[in-house]
């Protein structure tokens, strides 16, 4: 497959890992939309416990907030390992992690007031669904997170010198590309959820 | 130098090296293994179909109770879709794909390692299901017969999470080919040019990436009304069984052209070649297995018309079901076009190749008669639809893929199977197969139901269940013979050489078995009948001379992805058997998934040994 | 094997220079939807108009994050295609779920 011991030659000229990821998140946009397909079937089954005109908009409208920020440090950080600013790039990735980790925590708050305020997963058709949407959205979240230490505890880029401008296609690059690409990913759901879920019930 | 002499000899695949297998990340190693496997989960399908039909060849008989029963008609259809004839096509998609585009390897394969062994623990997994109680509400699991209340067991959980890890596995694979058929095509190798069978494999590939997430999330919401109590499709709670049905057959009709057009692929192979002349109008096969796929995404609820869903419905999914029969048609006009005025080889695989196209279209034939809604009011839950499916995924996929096992075994091992054992075998399948599920039709019209253990005499369903498991047992036999000329075709001297059947396309221009790289030089292609050209029409395949020739870098191999494999399935089984083996399962997928970004990808150089294309 | 295009090229170099938009820009942009989707929420507009802005909104943001933050504008068109794949099936699922339990507006 090798060429010259550089890239492999292929026939749309695109990055293999990031072509995967393509592909994998049109996937998982399928599930996704499939859960929230069942939220909307459930939203109104709230068989009498708390419903949709409980959930929190202030809250939740900070962790959306959160999340778009953190896409803005997640391709800050591409765009200063791209010009080998490798410090730059820590940084910007750590505020990525540390956003999601403020996101995490805000979804543990609001999964724990519902939970002490009675509604949990078997409360209701509403709560089941509720959280089974929210709840995968904030394990991939909960992903993301890692694979942010994991770009960081393994020194992802350790072989770009400071300074040097590195092409599109270079190997370190785009493994933090697909980590931004599934990032990203993971925000855009957070945006049709907010809508969907939290602001159109309450209209 | 070691690793040189390490590499060698490069035209060997066959190892006895456990290890290597276990580690191996080579395309066609891994369909050896995925051959292999589906064979035999194949053989455990089929002899619960044996019982089944031996319990049904007398009224009232007792060789074994409804409650067995139940989990055999499951098992059976579980197994034979998703480990069986699915894994059967992941075998050819990683023998074909790379050869047909003029690769050396899948995109990902380490990836293509892991979909392999993810796929084998998933089937042994659900399989043990056996020992604790086996699933037994249907392999479409309709609630709330498969709730907590009516399926208290543990093997409506086996069928879950079995089919969790066996889905992802088929969308990882997914991924990978489609990666690998956009991105690695040989230079000249315009998507125009590649074989029907490639495109198949392509339009597979994205029919199980886009048809199974809706599945996955119903079976997620099925355990959670099982475990978390949870009332989804629990009409008491409130819930819609109904809904699982949509989110199941939104994957489950999709399927059912995973099944198919891959065996149409490989037909689409073997015919052209023994009828000595290209495929009859390749742009329109590849045109109807593209719309075929796009169509097969509207129909799901005609698996549905006897829930009530309304006449709107009814009548929409009636509409787009039959706009189906088109591209259908279309092929197979295609196929029969190949063979008109053709100088016509019969080999084996031509006969499992032709009946292919007669068992399909009878199989499409009634399949086109419970299209129409009213119809299947009266043929849904007989017999009749037994025999419709067994037309189609018997006579069309089982018989299509043995047409490949046949057509590409000597490509596979350097054997040539024998022809005449091989076409008494043909014989006898179809003749057995035939005699089974033919009188299926005569059965459904008369009324008989399926998913019964047994009947009651004097209904005149008596003599023809039993010509049925007459035909049964005569296809079993057929069976057990085609494992003999496997055994036989293992054994003996390589002396098929690189081309016996004068094909037309990439794979017959390596030798048999080719070298671990493929081809020496990468090819650059001219036409969609590369090899035939080349033989025939005076243009030799040129090579990418600018591609280094002394230096083809293989991945090397990993233990990473069998690891990860297995951290998966203990996660999923341990769901049931106890929360510490999910624990461990858990991180051993963590550590795994770790240690494979880290670990070197480079192989040993592989030397030109004189496989592929302008030597 | 040449690489496809629709985005503008900073340099004449071979190759495939990664165009970097205006990123802070875009992040003010979808802070300021956000504002605006969460005020239009408390408002006591007509129905139809508020559900038809929410999602005009909703898109906007969506748009602004895949096209420029995933690159999707200046990338292949092959990327655009399976994420377009991916959305219209889960659209499609989404709608039908609707129509058949007669929840979508108008049912």
């Amino acid at each position: 497959m090798a060429a010259h011991g550089g890239h492999p030659a292929t026939s749309l000229g695109l990055d293999m890992r990031k072509l995967g990821m393509w592909t994998f998140i049109g996937s998982e946009s399928i599930f996704f939309g499939t859960l929230i397909a069942n939220f909307f079937r459930w939203r109104g089954s709230s068989e009498g416990g708390l419903g949709p005109e409980n959930l929190d908009i202030n809250l939740t409208g900070a962790g959306a907030f959160v999340l778009l920020m953190s896409s803005l440090t997640m391709v800050l950080a591409l765009a200063a390992i791209r010009s080998g600013r490798m410090k730059q790039y820590r940084l910007w990735i750590g505020a990525t992690a540390g956003l999601g980790l403020i996101f995490i925590g805000i979804q543990t708050l609001e999964f724990t007031t519902f939970a002490l305020e009675g509604l949990g997963m078997g409360s209701s058709l509403f709560g089941g669904a509720f959280f089974a949407l929210t709840g995968f959205h904030g394990l991939h979240v909960v992903i993301g997170v890692i694979w942010f230490a994991f770009l960081l505890i393994f020194r992802v880029g350790k072989d770009i010198e400071p300074g040097e401008h590195v092409s599109s296609d270079n190997h370190s690059f785009v493994s933090v590309e697909i980590c931004g690409l599934y990032w990203h990913f993971v925000d855009l759901v957070w945006v049709f959820i907010f809508t969907l879920i939290y602001l159109l019930p309450a209209v | 130098m070691a690793t040189l002499t390490r590499s060698l000899p490069a035209t060997r695949t066959w190892q006895t090296d456990v290890w290597s297998w276990i580690t191996t990340v080579d395309h066609k190693r891994i369909a050896k293994l995925y051959l292999f496997s589906a064979a035999a989960f194949f053989a455990i399908a089929g002899t619960e179909a044996m019982i089944m039909r031996t319990q049904l060849a007398q009224p009232d008989a007792a060789v074994i109770d409804g409650a067995l029963y139940n989990q055999l008609f499951t098992m059976h259809g579980v197994s034979m879709i998703f480990v069986a004839i699915m894994p059967l096509n992941a075998g050819f998609f990683n023998l074909l794909a790379p050869l047909h585009i003029g690769a050396r390897d899948v995109a990902f394969p380490r990836l293509n390692a892991l979909s392999f062994w993810m796929f084998l623990f998933g089937a042994i997994f659900l399989n043990l299901s056996f020992f604790t109680g086996a699933p037994d509400g249907g392999w479409f699991a309709y609630p709330p017969l498969t709730g907590k209340e009516f399926s208290p067991g543990t093997g409506m959980e086996h069928w879950i999470l079995g089919l969790a890890v066996l889905g992802t596995s088929s969308i990882i694979s997914s991924v990978n080919f489609i990666v690998t058929i956009l991105n690695l095509r040989a230079p000249g190798m315009k998507m125009t040019r590649m074989p029907v069978f490639t495109w198949m494999t392509l339009v597979t590939s994205f029919l199980i990436l886009f048809a199974f997430p809706p599945f996955t999330v119903a079976a997620v919401l099925l355990l959670t009304d099982r475990l978390v109590g949870t009332g989804f499709f629990n009409p008491a709670a409130g819930g819609d069984p109904v809904m699982w049905q949509h989110l199941f057959w939104f994957m489950g009709h999709p399927e059912v052209y995973v099944l198919i057009l891959p065996p149409m692929g490989i037909v689409s192979e073997v015919l052209p070649t023994f009828a000595r002349k290209p495929l009859f109008g390749y742009t329109a096969v590849v045109f109807s297995g593209i719309s075929i796929g796009f169509l097969g995404f509207a129909v799901w609820a005609h698996h549905m018309f006897s829930v009530g869903l309304g006449p709107i419905a009814n009548g929409v999914f009636t509409a787009i079901t039959m706009l189906i029969a088109i591209p259908t048609g279309v092929k197979v006009l295609n196929w029969s076009a190949t063979l008109f005025r053709a100088s016509i080889k019969i080999t084996t695989a031509m006969l499992f190749a032709v009946s292919f196209v007669a068992l399909f279209t009878i199989g499409g034939l009634s399949g086109m008669m419970h299209a129409a809604s009213p119809v299947d009011l009266q043929h849904t839950d007989t017999y009749f639809i037994v025999a419709h499916l067994h037309y189609v995924l018997f006579g069309g996929s089982v018989f299509g893929i043995l047409a490949g096992i046949y057509y590409w075994w000597p490509k596979l091992t350097g054997r040539i199977l024998n022809e005449r054992l091989g076409k008494i075998h043909w014989f006898l399948a179809f003749l057995g197969f035939n005699l089974t599920f033919g009188p299926m039709h005569v059965l459904g019209n008369d009324g008989m139901p399926r998913r019964v253990y047994s009947y009651v005499s004097g209904q005149g369903w008596d003599g023809w269940n039993l010509l049925a498991t007459v035909g049964a047992y005569l296809t079993a036999v057929s069976f057990l013979l085609f494992i003999y000329v496997l055994l036989k075709g293992l054994r003996g001297e390589r002396s098929a050489g690189d081309d016996p059947w004068d094909g037309a396309t990439l794979e017959w221009a390596t030798t048999s078995p080719p070298a671990v790289h493929n081809f020496d030089s990468v090819p650059v292609i001219g036409s969609n009948r590369p090899v035939w050209d080349g033989k025939y029409e005076g243009s030799p395949v040129p090579v990418d001379a600018a591609a280094a020739e002394s230096d083809i870098h293989m991945p090397a191999p990993s233990y990473w992805p069998i690891i990860v494999a297995l951290g998966l399935a203990l996660g999923a089984a341990g769901v049931i058997y106890s929360y510490p083996m999910s624990a461990v399962g858990f991180v051993m997928v963590f550590y795994g998934i770790i240690a494979w970004t880290q670990e070197s990808t480079v192989g040993p150089p592989a030397r030109p040994s004189g496989s592929g294309v302008g030597h | 094997m040449s690489v496809e295009s629709t985005g503008h090229f900073a340099s004449a170099s071979e190759e495939p220079t990664h165009v970097n938009p205006n990123y802070v820009g875009i992040a003010a942009f979808l802070f300021v939807v956000t504002i605006l989707e969460i005020a239009i929420t408390f408002q006591s507009f007509p129905l139809g108009f508020m559900t038809t802005s929410l999602f005009i909104l909703m898109f906007l943001k969506a748009a602004g994050v895949i096209l420029y933050y995933m690159h999707l504008r200046y990338d292949s068109r092959v990327f655009t295609y399976l994420a377009m794949g991916g959305a219209t099936v889960a659209t499609a699922v989404i709608l039908a779920v609707a129509a058949l339990n007669n929840i979508l507006p108008g049912q």
